[in-house]
Order: C-alpha cells, then structure tokens, then sequence
C-alpha cells in the first residue's frame, strides 16, 4: 500500500466552515420546529414533517397501528378526497411518500419551488383535519404489505431477531405489526392515535431546497402557526431489563436461505459510545474491507455476504452482525469466526489505517449525502429525531475524536456473551 | 410554471469527444459539491453469454476488481475505502459498467486505480474460483425470494430459448460451466474502449475532464466487436406459467415485447403507462386494485428498454392473498380494454403536468446526471433528450395516446406468470378465454 493513501480526508469540514448544512431554527408559538435549509442548486424544494411517533409508541394488541395510521393519512380531508394529496403532488411534477420507523413516522414531498406555498396548505390541513375513509380496504393493503414480509426469508429473519432480543421494550415489535392486531386495529383506534400523537409540539418540519428562508418561515407560519398544540403526549417508560445471559433462537423456512444474526444491547442515541460504536460496527463488517467480510466471505469462504452496524435508536438500540451462509457451511464454524474476529477487536491492536478508513468513509459518505435535497432532509431529520441537529455539526468532529482506546473499550462494554442474541435461519430445502 | 432547461446552460458544460482510442467520452460540468462521479459502459451484455454459459459477462466485470498486475483485490477495495471513493460496477443485457464516485481531491487517484482495474486485469485461477462459489451460492440462496423466482421465471417464459432469457447473474448449472478461459476471452474480445462509453460527471470544465477521461482511459486495446443478435420472437397467445412455492400470496407479472427507447412512439407509451400503471397514486392500477379493493399494497406497469431489442413490457406486476388472484388479474385485462376505448382530458393534462415540472428532479444528482447521458450514447437518443423528450410530451393528443395504448398493450398475446401455492390456486377466471395454462415443475 502506498503512503500518499494514508492521508486524512479535511474537507468535508471545510464545508461544514463554508456554509454547507447551514440550517435556521425556528420554533413556532404551537411547538413546531421548523428547520431550514436554503440549496439553490436546482429549482425544487424537499419538505418533511416528522412526527415523533413509531412502534416504540405502541402497546400490546395495537402494534402497527402508527404505520396503519401513515397509509390512512392520504386518504384526505373534508378539503381534499382519498389520495387527492398525491395526484396534486404528482401533477406538479413533485413525488411525495411517508414511511414509519420504530422512533418516528415522516411525510416527505419534492416538487417545484413554485409549488411551496400549496404544498404547506395541504400538509397544514393533513396535519388537523384528515379523514380516514376506506378504513377496511387500507387495513387490507397493509395486510397484504405483512404477507410480503412473511413470504420472505430477509423478512423473516429481521422481525425474529428483533423479537429474540426484546422482551419488554416495544422495539420487540415489528413496525409493520402482528397480523392479529392488524385484524383487530378499529377505526376508533387508528382516530386516537391521530389525536394523540399528530400535533405541532410532536412534530418538527424540516424544509431544503431553493427558497429564501424569511420568506418560508413567513408562510410556513401563515399555515402552521394556528393549529392548536396537544396538552399532553404519553411518553415512553418502557426500559429494556438487562440481559442476564445468551438467547438462542432456531427457525426454519422452506427454501434455501441460510442466515445467522448476532444482535447485542447498546445505549441509545447520544450516548457519547454512539460514534465509537458506528465506527466498530464499520471496522468489523462496514464494507468489503472490513475484518469479518475477509475472514469469513473472502479468505474461508463461509458465508456470500456479512455485515455489521450499530442501529442506534431514542430508546437503547442494538449491535447487528449478519450473514448469508452457503448453504453446506457450518453455523458453529460461522459463529466462532465473528466471535473470535470480536475477541480480536478487545484484546489485539486495531491498525490506524482501519480507524482512519472508518473515518475517511463516513466523512466522504456526508459530501455524498448533499447532492439530494431529499438526502439532505433525511439527513437533518434523523439527527433531529434521534439527538437534535445540532449534532449533525460536530459529527465530523466528533467522529475525528474517536481513537483505539475507544473502540476497546466499546468492544469490551456491550459486545458481550450476557447480552447477545443469536438467531440461527435455516432452509427446509425442497424434497428431491 | 416554465419548462426548467437550466442544466442544459447552452451547452457550454457538456462535451462530447471521441479519444484517439475510439472511447466516446461525455463530460459535464457540475460544480455544487466537490465530487465527480465517472461510468465506463460496455456495450457488452448478458445477452451475449454463449449458450450454456450465461453469467458470463456478469462473471468477467465482478473479476476486474479481482486483481491486477500492479495490485491484489484487497488491495484495490482498501485503497477505495480509503480514500473514500464509491466503487460500483452492473451488468445487464446488453451493457455492462463500471465506475466510481470520488471527492474531487481524490478524483486522479481513483481514477487511476480504475483504469488499472479495467485495463490491466490479472484473472486469477484461485480468485476465480472463489467468485464463482459465492455467486452460485447467493443465486442458491436467491431461490428462496418469490420475487426473485419471478423475475427469473418471467423473463424465461417471455424470452424462450432467445439469449435474453436469462438474468444477467445465471444460474447455478450455466456458472459451473464457465471457465477462466471463458473469462479471459471475452474480456480480450469485447471489453475494448471502442466498444465502450466513459461519462463523467464533476466540477471541472468539460475539456478538463475529458483530459482526465483521456489520461487515464486512453489507452490502446485492441478486440472485436460483439456479434449481431437476432430478435427475439413474439409471444402468441395468452400463456399463463404457475409456480409452486409455500407462500401466503401469488407473486404476478404480466407482460410482452414493448416498442424500442428510440422508437417515436415511445414517448406516448409512457404518457399512456403513466395513466394506467406506472403514475403511483395517480394510476388507474393502484386505483381499482390496491385503493378500491385492497388487493395489494404494490401495483403497477413498466416499461424496460433494452434496445436494439424491443422493450420489456410489464402491464401488470403485483402481489395478493391467494384468494384474491384471479380477480386481480382480471381486472388488469379490463383496464387494458378501458384505456384503449376511453382517457380523459383530465388525465391527460396531470400527466403532462407531471412530466412538465419532474425534470430538475431526474438531473439533481451526478449520478442522475451520467445515467441519462449514458442512455443518450447507448440507445442513440438526440442529445439532452430528457429535455427534449418534455416538450414531446406537452404536444401529444390524446389519439396519439390512445393510439398507443391500443398498439402496445396486447392482452391477447401475452405472459401471465403465477408464482403461488398451488395446493390453494386454481386458475378460474373465466372473462379470459383460450389460455394456455401450463404448470412449471422445475426452474
């Protein structure tokens, strides 16, 4: 390897200094956040509006009832009909779409800067006034959304793992739901949830793209200002007990995929071992250069693809290995090659060229998040969900702190055989 | 609202040059943030595996980054990763790339590595090797997606025995059979800068980076060009193909031939695609069988080109409950009729409202930006076409649209392919008539 490689990539900090990500906070007499974020390099706008509301919120028999609630809210208004939302996005020649999460739902459009001010209209009006009609056929379409899940052996695999690793905490949970609850969820149920949880004081807006931000927050005022704030929003005391010692969980589903999963407790987001741990999870199985994908895909052949990261969440998250294993090699043989590879992590010397490489990839992947004023909302609106977006402007800093020391002692304080949950996947293959 | 026609800037930030070498090179100017993003096409696909070693093509691009005579495999992934540089390479029918996304300060040195991957490849015996295992292995494990099994099984069915039947990985049997020497030719024969496109995309003047492209592309390599492929053959009739998988619903793609990218219709095609299948909330699909019914959470159509074969088109893909199946399908078959007979002046306008203001959407990012211009080089589309193919949009009339809808969407020569749990579906629908049913035991 050549010398000129081990550089340190400064950039992206220079661009944090030269006004990139240069967000405006404002925060409106009802509790809204507004986040602003002026990119004049093409003439649209991204709009986002987040509510801080997920599977986390749930209880037992209503579970993906905030998703079922992202699908009913574009089934419009008494001011617009079922879908209207959409078809007007659409026609400007705008795309828009939600998603839930386990910590937050959020609404999303990109359409023509012209179109700023109807946009707002219509979200302000989704935010109070919607209305659920085709209640039943929306629930079926959800359903049908759970069934692509269970007829998938990746789906499969994501919603036991989480289940394994949970007993209490609602992130057991999958953000889709049971099926039985989908079954059971009223229309009364998914109205107070609306009611619960959709107000201004829960809810933050984050706005990129081509426009003078006085001018926005002026009329992002002129529409949101008015709705009323709900008194109060149930919070979440659900914690996690401490683990106590290895779970182990065996499934089977006809085919031929092979897969293992390792998840291990972590704290939750803002914890000063977020950043260490993102950057374990990156050096351990980030990429193809990392330490589990050359041992266990490339040098021994076990396994097509590995992978780990650190999914940190506002409640204490989880450290996620993976693999596709072919379909003749040995779970044991799997597993003792990820074990090893982390007892190699706390005990031997982690090179400064891996740490550096870590940290090169995440500072070249921020320069890459700004091309997309779409990636850009997202960008602000996780930082702003899981820790506040103020983060988002030390991150680099932050991250450039992180040393070996760090990530031993990370490794050594939650990658532990007390806290890990292993998931074994395994294929009934076809009888011949 | 205007037509947005500010990338184009009069043309002052696009070159187009062919290199002493005969790679023809784009190159555009973009100066929001200090990246380039660079793509090396081969007009070279999976369409020209031999028979009975299809994944070749896909087998010789994943073995570029394997090694070269300069450096090892982990060698050029680390130094990527390093440097922070995005590194990506695809195969389809009938191109293949290869390319990378680089912050400006490192563009020259990863450009280098590229070049080293593309010209200087070392096949060896033992990288091989592994590569071939793991792709068998994750086709293997692949077979266990319905909608994997689906795609494969669809595009058999529709393409027979024609070289575009298979998906560009192959499968477990055609990769046994392929050998380094395989590999090796075809790279020697087809991987040719005369045979290819390079497209960069960065901040930098046009002529500063076609130098670039030239510096570390320009090199001689001499080969031939692909052979000539005869058209795949029409489907006759209604053909529906039923797939045995322990599933709760039935995976269905419907579908035919389509008019080639560069055909004149194809801009009518998509305006009358979008009303029926592909305009998400705005399609009369998802209106009459995911809103009205419930019957699935995804539907829609879609049009693939592969030119210079006819398109691949989908007029009908969606999953539902098992119960469900036969009627969803009919009902695709009526709204084939319907927008045939009927669309109305509203449609018509929303569509073209939508295609009117999507245009600084589709060239926002570097990526977005060298895709397009790679389709303008590969299919022959006049330069900036997606401009061009706006104003196009904005003067049809609705014959011209209908008339579309009635040339392309051929519900009486057509793939229906089920992939469902047989012990629970039983095709019945009874509004189509002469089909021909066959049940699929192996794949």
């Amino acid at each position: 390897m050549k010398d000129f490689f081990l550089g340190f990539i400064i950039l992206p900090i220079l661009l944090i200094q030269k006004g990139y990500y240069n967000i405006k906070e404002y925060n409106l007499k009802n509790g809204l956040k507004v986040l602003i974020l002026e990119d004049h390099s093409s003439p649209i706008i991204s709009l986002g509006i987040w509510f801080r509301v997920g599977s986390r919120n749930e209880v037992p028999g209503k579970t993906g009832i905030s998703h079922l609630l992202e699908h009913m809210l574009f089934k419009g208004t008494k001011k617009l009909g079922s879908q209207e939302f959409s078809k007007i996005i659409q026609k400007m020649g705008g795309v828009d779409n939600a998603f839930t999460s386990n910590d937050v739902t959020a609404y999303w459009e990109v359409f023509p800067k012209e179109s700023f001010e109807k946009v707002l209209e219509m979200e302000a009006d989704r935010m109070q006034n919607s209305i659920f009609r085709e209640f039943e056929e929306e629930k079926k379409v959800v359903m049908e959304e759970r069934r692509l899940q269970e007829n998938s052996p990746e789906g499969i695999f994501w919603e036991e793992l989480e289940a394994l690793s949970y007993k209490v905490h609602p992130y057991k949970n999958p953000v889709i739901g049971w099926m039985s609850d989908l079954e059971n969820i009223t229309l009364e149920d998914v109205k107070n949830h609306y009611k619960t949880y959709y107000s201004p004081n829960n809810a933050f807006m984050i706005v990129v793209g081509d426009i003078d931000e006085k001018k926005a927050i002026s009329l992002i005022k002129k529409y949101f200002e008015k709705i009323p704030k709900a008194k109060k929003i149930p919070e979440v005391n659900v914690k996690e007990p401490p683990q106590i010692g290895e779970k182990r969980a065996y499934i089977k589903k006809e085919g031929f995929a092979k897969k293992l999963g390792i998840a291990y407790h972590i704290p939750e987001a803002g914890s000063p071992d977020e950043i260490p741990l993102s950057i374990l999870a990156y050096i351990l199985g980030g990429d193809r250069t990392s330490r589990l994908y050359k041992k266990i895909v490339y040098e021994k052949g076990l396994a097509t693809s590995i992978g780990a990261y650190a999914d940190i969440r506002i409640d204490p998250g989880l450290f996620i290995i993976y693999a596709d294993l072919k379909i003749n090699s040995s779970f044991d043989e799997v597993l003792n090659e990820i074990l090893n590879e982390i007892e190699k992590i706390k005990n031997e010397k982690i090179e400064e060229k891996e740490i550096l490489k870590a940290k090169n990839q995440i500072k070249a992947n921020f320069v890459y998040s700004q091309e997309s004023i779409l990636r850009q909302n997202f960008v602000i609106g996780r930082f702003e969900n899981l820790k506040g977006w103020k983060k988002l402007l030390t991150y680099l800093e932050d991250v450039d702190k992180v040393n070996e020391n760090d990530l031993k002692r990370v490794a050594n304080n939650y990658l532990n055989e007390n806290s890990r949950n292993i998931l074994f996947f395994e294929p009934i293959l076809p009888q011949k | 609202m205007g037509i947005f026609l500010g990338i184009l800037n009069g043309g002052m930030n696009y070159k187009r040059e062919v290199l002493k070498n005969g790679l023809i090179t784009l190159a555009y100017e973009k100066d929001k943030l200090p990246m380039i993003t660079f793509i090396y096409a081969f007009k070279i696909g999976s369409a020209y595996d031999p028979k009975g070693k299809e994944g070749l093509a896909n087998l010789t691009i994943s073995m570029l980054e394997k090694g070269t005579k300069k450096r090892s495999y982990m060698e050029i992934i680390e130094e990527f990763a390093i440097l922070g540089t995005k590194f990506f390479y695809d195969v389809s029918a009938t191109f293949s790339t290869i390319g990378i996304t680089s912050l400006l300060e490192n563009a020259e040195k990863s450009l280098e590595i590229l070049s080293d991957i593309i010209y200087n490849p070392e096949f060896k015996e033992e990288e091989f090797k592994k590569e071939k295992e793991r792709l068998i292995n994750r086709i293997i494990s692949d077979k266990s997606e319905p909608d994997y099994v689906g795609e494969v099984l669809f595009t058999k069915y529709l393409y027979k025995d024609h070289p575009l039947s298979h998906l560009p990985e192959g499968d477990e049997n055609s990769l046994k059979n392929i050998e380094l020497s395989d590999v090796i030719e075809f790279y020697k024969k087809y991987f040719t800068p005369k045979n290819s496109v390079g497209v960069i995309v960065g901040a930098k003047s046009p002529e500063e980076l076609i130098n670039l492209v030239d510096k570390y592309f320009g090199k001689e390599k001499e080969g031939e060009l692909p052979p000539q492929i005869e058209m795949p053959e029409k489907l006759k009739g209604i053909n529906v193909k039923i797939y045995h998988m322990k599933i709760n619903q039935s995976y269905i793609t419907m579908g035919h031939f389509g008019p080639l990218r560069k055909s004149p219709d194809f801009n009518a095609l998509r305006v009358m695609n979008y009303i029926f299948g592909s305009g998400s909330f705005s399609s009369r699909l998802v209106e009459e069988v995911r809103n009205k019914r419930g019957y699935a959470y995804a539907v829609g159509s879609y049009i693939s080109p592969i030119d210079p074969f006819p398109s691949t088109y989908i007029c009908g893909w969606l999953q539902t409950k098992i119960e469900n199946t036969n009627d969803a399908i009919k009902l695709v078959f009526e709204e084939m009729d319907k927008i045939k007979k009927e669309i109305k002046d509203k449609e018509i306008e929303d569509t073209k409202g939508y295609f009117k203001g999507y245009l600084p959407r589709i060239t926002e990012t570097y990526m977005q930006i060298a895709n397009n211009l790679l389709t303008q080089e590969l299919y022959g589309l006049p330069e900036f076409f997606w401009e061009k193919d706006i104003e196009e949009i904005q003067k049809l009339s609705k014959k011209e649209i209908i008339e579309a809808a009635k040339k392309y969407l051929d519900p009486e020569n057509i793939l229906i392919l089920i992939v469902t749990d047989t012990s629970k579906y039983k095709w019945d629908v009874k509004e189509i008539e002469n089909v021909n049913i066959e049940y699929i035991e192996k794949f």
